[in-house]
């Protein structure tokens, strides 16, 4: 789901994946919902990387700052 | 003492991680303002260039709202907000406030192109400070670097601009399927629009499955619905990632 660059943990699917997200957050030991209800890009019904705290967005995609796996 | 048009934007109080975010930050000033001077329009997120050389948290977003205040209510409110972000900003944050009257922007048209620059361009904050004296804005940026200032004086120039952002929170209703005309009749938005850009029918139903989102144009706030069968359905988060 992720390619690393350096330190950095890029999600490999873009934006718009939004089923490829919610699997990358199933299996993330870091998973925590923005703070802001603003910025969730999606539904909050299941977990999805695009609306955790510890994402940062890019041009292309977002760089996860905190994924462990389960 | 007569009350003038202010704006007043802030931008990069968290850190990763962080307890709360600007966004919250922004609703408290505009809660204070509500309760101990008067009425406040609702909040605008405007989103900002994405670029690594750009030392954001997560998504590199500024937040604006505008009220009526006098001169002495002005200098109350600045040094409420300046201590405010500073008790509540996270301690790697670079907070930055920007905060005037609209009638002393000298050239707003100058000042909105400030404003898209910062969607398409890596800019510096000492620019940001020449821009803001000229325009007649109080500008301020605090611990670390301080480059929070760029965002908030583009937020207050996008909310200027009047065609861009969302605004902030969504709205729930008791029912699922509503007219056109009884919605409007709500004042929850000052328009509703199509995507497509066709009239909108007022005895149409729209269909609601979970909320309603605005998005921020020609200074109104508009609620976007796009055809659904016989019916509309409001634009959704997925939808407005580009607002």
């Amino acid at each position: 789901m992720f390619y690393t660059e350096g330190a950095n943990h890029i999600f490999k699917y873009g934006k718009k994946s939004y089923v490829k997200a919610m699997e990358a957050a199933s299996t993330c030991k870091e998973f925590a919902l923005d703070k802001d209800e603003d910025e969730f890009v999606t539904s909050v019904e299941q977990s999805s990387c695009y609306n955790c705290l510890y994402r940062r967005w890019s041009v292309e995609s977002f760089t996860c700052k905190q994924r462990r796996f389960k | 003492m007569q009350r003038y048009k202010t704006y007043i934007a802030i931008d990069d109080t968290d850190e990763l991680g962080y307890y709360t975010s600007t966004g919250e930050i922004c609703e408290d000033i505009k809660e204070h303002i509500e309760r101990y001077y008067t009425k406040t329009t609702s909040v605008t997120r405007h989103q900002l260039l994405l670029h690594e050389e750009i030392n954001y948290t997560s998504h590199n977003s500024s937040m604006c709202f505008t009220t009526h205040l006098n001169e002495q209510e002005l200098q109350e409110v600045k040094e409420f907000v300046v201590d405010y972000v500073s008790q509540k900003s996270a301690s790697s944050s670079s907070p930055g406030i920007c905060i005037g009257y609209e009638k002393d922007i000298d050239d707003r048209y100058a000042l909105i192109n400030y404003g898209l620059s910062a969607k398409k361009r890596v800019l510096i904050k000492e620019n940001a400070f020449v821009v803001a004296k000229s325009q007649n804005l109080f500008l301020k940026g605090w611990k670390n670097e301080g480059n929070g200032v760029i965002g908030a004086l583009a937020g207050v120039a996008l909310r200027l601009y009047g065609n861009d952002g969302r605004i902030k929170g969504k709205i729930t209703l008791d029912k699922e399927i509503i007219s056109v005309k009884e919605l409007l009749s709500l004042r929850l938005f000052d328009e509703v629009r199509l995507i497509n850009c066709d009239p909108v029918d007022e005895n149409t139903s729209v269909i609601v499955k979970e909320y309603l989102k605005g998005v921020y144009k020609e200074h109104k706030s508009v609620l976007l619905l796009e055809k659904y069968g016989g019916f509309y359905k409001p634009l959704v988060r997925e939808d407005l990632q580009e607002y």
